[in-house]
């Protein structure tokens, strides 16, 4: 678990960037909270990466808002940000998580107002987290356990990026094709009905 | 879960290459392999869950789902399992989450997913696994690599308990791992791709990007080179 002084300056950090509207701070904060959640197992930090990550996708879409509402949403979420720094700061992790949840909640809302993409970006916030996890060294399904992302969605992320290139080679392919040469090397032709297909 | 039997050249099939295949529509290429082999390809429970009852609940992810559905109902792969495997899980998973160490604390890099693929292989003795992670694999067969892309990655200096190594070494160091890169290709020496009349090595070098974009732990480069082989 990560200890209150990590959760209290990952909040702080969260909450100034969202009050100055500095999204490329959210997108930092997001990715420093996520390694500690990979590090510590909690899910205490992982909320504060998953809504850093989704406020800084959300706020950046100027079409998306008029100015108005994108006050009255950023006041609200600084509001619950600042329940949550009070409460872990009173150790009442109870109300931490209640509030956390309930910001990504609010975003979620948001869906009903322009039902366009917002359970996406949460999906694709996941997924991007999911990734940098991946990328760091973290197995794919456990990557997927802490983030909640689909394992499909992470797989067919991840395969469009240079994970694989830049970690990976341990064997070569031609090493790795002998093996398996000399597994088929004596092919049994069992009884079948023709060609598979589905 | 019913204990089977299965001929040693069987191979345990991990969720990652069964999604990449499932996604690419290369599982026929997977019932061609079968009856050349005359072996089967097996998963654990998990691996099921991971890759056939979960997305079945995930409207976008049904189809590719249906299909490893399919291949399970038509005995293309099995599922199996033995009594013991949960505990050879926990055990293979605790050992492999202690090898290395940040700031005196484990760095927990596997989970259950993967570790029941492992373990699945070790219960049942058999020595071929199918996996397209990445990270599972490097561990098995690069430990080092994977001590210093940590190191790299997280920024922090990453401590190898060599206790935990040697022991997760011993339980391991006789699988033989490869990809759904690597079946396709025998697939593709084995006439598979003949249905694409002319167009075998186009389609091979096609799949091998699709596999890759779908998740298969493959680099361009390994594929430029193969592609390269096969045209000279």
């Amino acid at each position: 678990m990560a200890t209150g002084e990590q959760l209290l300056s990952l909040l702080r950090a969260m909450r100034r960037a969202l009050d100055d509207g500095d999204l490329a701070s959210l997108r930092k904060t997001s990715t420093s909270a996520v390694e500690i959640t990979a590090m510590d197992d909690g899910e205490d930090t992982f909320y504060i990466a998953l809504i850093s990550h989704m406020l800084s996708k959300l706020l950046s879409r100027s079409h998306y808002w008029d100015l108005k509402q994108k006050k009255r949403f950023a006041k609200t979420a600084l509001r619950k940000v600042d329940k949550c720094v009070t409460a872990v700061e009173k150790q009442d992790m109870q109300a931490y998580s209640k509030t956390v949840r309930d910001i990504v909640s609010d975003m979620r809302d948001l869906e009903v107002t322009d039902p366009r993409y917002v359970n996406d970006v949460e999906a694709k916030a996941r997924t991007k987290l999911a990734s940098r996890l991946y990328a760091q060294g973290f197995s794919l399904s456990r990557a997927v356990a802490i983030t909640g992302a689909s394992k499909r969605d992470l797989q067919a992320y991840s395969g469009r990026t240079l994970i694989a290139d830049r970690t990976g080679k341990t064997k070569t392919l031609e090493e790795r094709l002998k093996h398996l040469r000399e597994l088929f090397s004596s092919p049994i032709l069992a009884d079948g009905n023709g060609a598979w297909s589905c | 879960m019913v204990e089977m039997s299965f001929q040693k050249n069987s191979i345990v099939c991990d969720s990652s290459s069964l999604i990449s295949l499932a996604d690419t529509c290369f599982l026929p290429a997977l019932a061609d392999l079968r009856r050349y082999l005359g072996a089967d390809f097996i998963i654990s429970e998990a691996v099921k869950y991971e890759c056939i009852d979960h997305p079945r609940k995930m409207k976008s992810h049904t189809l590719p789902a249906i299909r490893l559905q399919l291949a399970l109902n038509d005995g293309i792969i099995k599922v199996a399992g033995s009594q013991n495997l949960r505990r050879r899980t926990e055990d293979l998973l605790w050992i492999a989450n202690n090898i290395f160490f940040s700031h005196d604390q484990p760095v927990q890099i596997m989970h259950k997913g993967e570790g029941e693929t492992l373990a699945l292989a070790l219960e049942l003795g058999l020595t071929n696994v199918l996996i397209d992670e990445r990270t599972s694999r490097v561990l098995i067969e690069g430990p080092d690599v994977m001590c210093h892309h940590l190191e790299e990655e997280l920024h922090r200096s990453i401590r190898i308990n060599n206790k935990y190594l040697d022991r997760f070494q011993q339980m391991t160091g006789g699988l033989s791992l490869f990809r759904s890169s690597e079946l396709l290709i025998l697939a593709y020496e084995h006439g598979y791709f003949k249905k694409f009349k002319g167009l075998e090595k186009e389609a091979l070098e096609a799949a091998l990007y699709g596999i890759k974009f779908a998740g298969c732990s493959i680099s361009f480069e390994e594929i430029e080179e193969f592609t390269r082989s096969l045209k000279e």
